[in-house]
């Protein structure tokens, strides 16, 4: 190493002499002095890497044991997979977390990114607070590398996965659950159950409030009517849920007192006891009523006589006009109506009782007849019909 | 059984698997490629930090002043751990176009915010109100703030496409680089390139722990 920079400063002298004389020079002198400002260069470019003399002496011996491993080489590269496709599922460790998202580990050539927004199916703030440093996840690849080798993962669309098969599941087992309302419009409710957004319509809904805003923030028992996961539709029913606790009580037949919850042109929805019933326009009156506004308004209060229950839906079929002591009488005097509606209630069902009972003995009777004409069976089947 | 010499430590870390898109330049540091994907010598890499290493040490013996370029935020702990350690300048997660050739301009910002930094990072704290210009500037400039002028020696810990301009830069001012350069590199003309995966975390952790022993 003197040696080299003893000859440099010789050489810069050389350089000195050489340009001072380079007009006048010979070819020869020109020649050298070109050389030397030549060499001058060189060793000017390497001055700053002057030590890398000593280091060149190391890769000698560690050539020894090279071969040794590029075999080792060989052996991992088997082992290596670098083809990470969209849609494959990887762990990681999550070793870093900022304010774009997550940087995981993943084993491949460069750290993957789990961006902020696909941390969590709930809305997080930042990765941050959903992944702790250090420990592995699971996540799955959304976009493939971008040439660098980075990729970008996502828990959410495992999550997402999860939730919808939990709804499937639900809705086979026919399980009630929980759910938060969100907002109110004018179809029904939306709710949020797995995380996930679902829809009750007015129909199913079966808690009676005055203002349907009171629910927001609120937690209603729901069942699945419908989970289709292509559609991203989720249709649930409040009145499924809860129908177990309010159904039962009610018989065909029973007087009730009911509120009037909407009125339309072919008869008024009345809440009894938690669920819904129609009163048709033909059943509230004997008399001809021309517009169900003129009788009824939304919130009056009135006793009304079930005449069928339809369980599957849970509808009611109501009546008012079995309650009238004479016919007419809710047009005129629905207070009269709403007094005597007990009474005539059980006059109702002795009435349907009676003809319960008649009609019983005459199909007895029938039945006795048809015993003795067995000889003709088309005969035998249409009477058997007619009875 | 993999033995634990350091070559194949690095192996077993993924830091020799190059990015797909290769730059002839490179073809001296490859050993070869297998499915469009191409590896690095490992060799080569170790005789680059060698090489890099001994003249940061140089540079530090003379008390010359150092830069650290980093903008992979996910080594940003790392690399501010580091310099905090050592005392060198570092710039993390963005390098501002112009830092070093324009520094007669820069310095007016640096030195704002050197000042407004040391009133109020006593009492601010990120919980209390959001500071989107105070937090901005310091992503920028919580480095370079006591940098004087120009660095004797830079340290480019990700030397891709992007970072062309500061390899520029430290060309024209006349400042050695020290980069990690990736099959990728726009160019490898710098005075000590490393063949390193540039992504790869334990290479980074490695060569900070090797600078903190060392310098």
């Amino acid at each position: 190493m003197a040696a080299i920079v003893s000859t440099a400063a010789t050489a810069v002298r050389v350089n000195a002499k050489a340009a001072g004389i380079k007009t006048t020079g010979s070819s020869r002198a020109a020649f050298l002095s070109r050389k030397a400002a030549r060499s001058v260069a060189a060793v000017a470019a390497t001055r700053k890497v002057a030590t890398r003399a000593v280091v060149t002496e190391t890769t000698a011996e560690s050539s020894a044991d090279s071969a040794e491993l590029y075999k080792e080489f060989e052996r991992l590269l088997v082992d290596y997979q670098f083809s990470y496709k969209v849609g494959d599922r990887v762990t990681g460790k999550v070793f870093h977390c900022d304010a774009k998202g997550a940087w995981v580990d993943i084993g491949a050539k460069a750290a993957a990114l789990c961006p902020g927004s696909e941390a969590s199916l709930a809305q997080a703030r930042n990765a941050a607070a959903v992944f702790d440093i250090g420990e592995e996840y699971e996540f799955e690849i959304i976009r493939d590398d971008d040439g660098d080798g980075s990729l970008t993962l996502s828990v959410r669309k495992i999550q997402l996965e999860a939730a919808w098969n939990r709804c499937r599941e639900m809705q086979a087992n026919d399980e009630a659950v929980n759910s938060v309302v969100l907002s109110v419009n004018r179809g029904g409710l939306l709710v949020e159950v797995e995380h996930l957004r679902g829809f009750v319509p007015q129909s199913h809904i079966a808690m009676r409030v005055p203002n349907r805003d009171e629910l927001i923030g609120q937690s209603v028992p729901v069942k699945f009517l419908e989970v289709d996961e292509e559609k991203n539709r989720l249709v649930m029913s409040n009145r499924l849920a809860t129908d177990v606790v309010s159904g039962e009580g009610l018989g065909v037949g029973d007087v009730c007192k009911g509120v009037v919850q909407a009125v339309k042109p072919y008869g008024a929805f009345v809440d009894v006891g938690g669920v819904s019933g129609l009163l048709h326009i033909s059943q509230i009156s004997h008399d001809r009523i021309v517009a169900v506004e003129n009788v009824l308004a939304p919130g009056d209060e009135l006793k009304v006589l079930i005449l069928s229950k339809d369980a599957e839906r849970s509808r009611l079929s109501l009546s008012t006009k079995k309650l009238e002591p004479s016919p007419g009488d809710m047009l005129r005097n629905p207070a009269l109506v709403f007094e005597k509606a007990d009474e005539m209630g059980r006059l109702f069902r002795e009435r349907v009782a009676a003809a319960e009972a008649a009609a019983q003995a005459e199909e007895g009777a029938v039945q006795g007849e048809m015993a003795g004409m067995e000889v003709s069976k088309s005969a035998d089947e249409e009477s058997g019909e007619e009875a | 059984m993999e033995s634990k010499t350091l070559p194949s430590l690095l192996h077993t870390n993924k830091t020799h698997v190059g990015a797909v898109e290769m730059s002839p330049w490179m073809y001296p540091y490859m050993l070869g490629y297998r499915d469009k994907v191409p590896f690095l010598n490992v060799e080569e890499t170790l005789i680059g930090t060698q090489k890099a290493l001994v003249f940061l040490k140089s540079v530090r013996e003379k008390k010359g002043e150092i830069l650290i370029v980093n903008t992979h935020p996910a080594f940003s702990k790392v690399v501010k751990k580091t310099s905090t350690i050592l005392g060198i300048h570092y710039v993390n997660e963005h390098w501002i176009g112009g830092l070093l050739t324009n520094w007669q301009q820069l310095k007016y910002s640096v030195h704002a915010y050197k000042k407004f930094n040391s009133f109020i990072s006593p009492i601010i704290t990120k919980d209390i109100v959001a500071f989107p210009k105070y937090t901005k500037a310091k992503k920028r400039f919580d480095g370079i703030q006591n940098m004087v002028f120009k660095p004797d020696a830079i340290i480019l810990l990700q030397a891709t496409t992007a970072h062309k301009s500061i390899i520029e830069e430290a060309k024209r001012l006349k400042i050695p680089v020290i980069a990690c350069v990736d099959s990728s590199s726009p160019t490898v003309s710098v005075e000590y390139p490393i063949p390193i995966n540039t992504y790869s975390k334990a290479f980074c952790h490695f060569l900070c722990r090797l600078l903190v022993k060392i310098c």
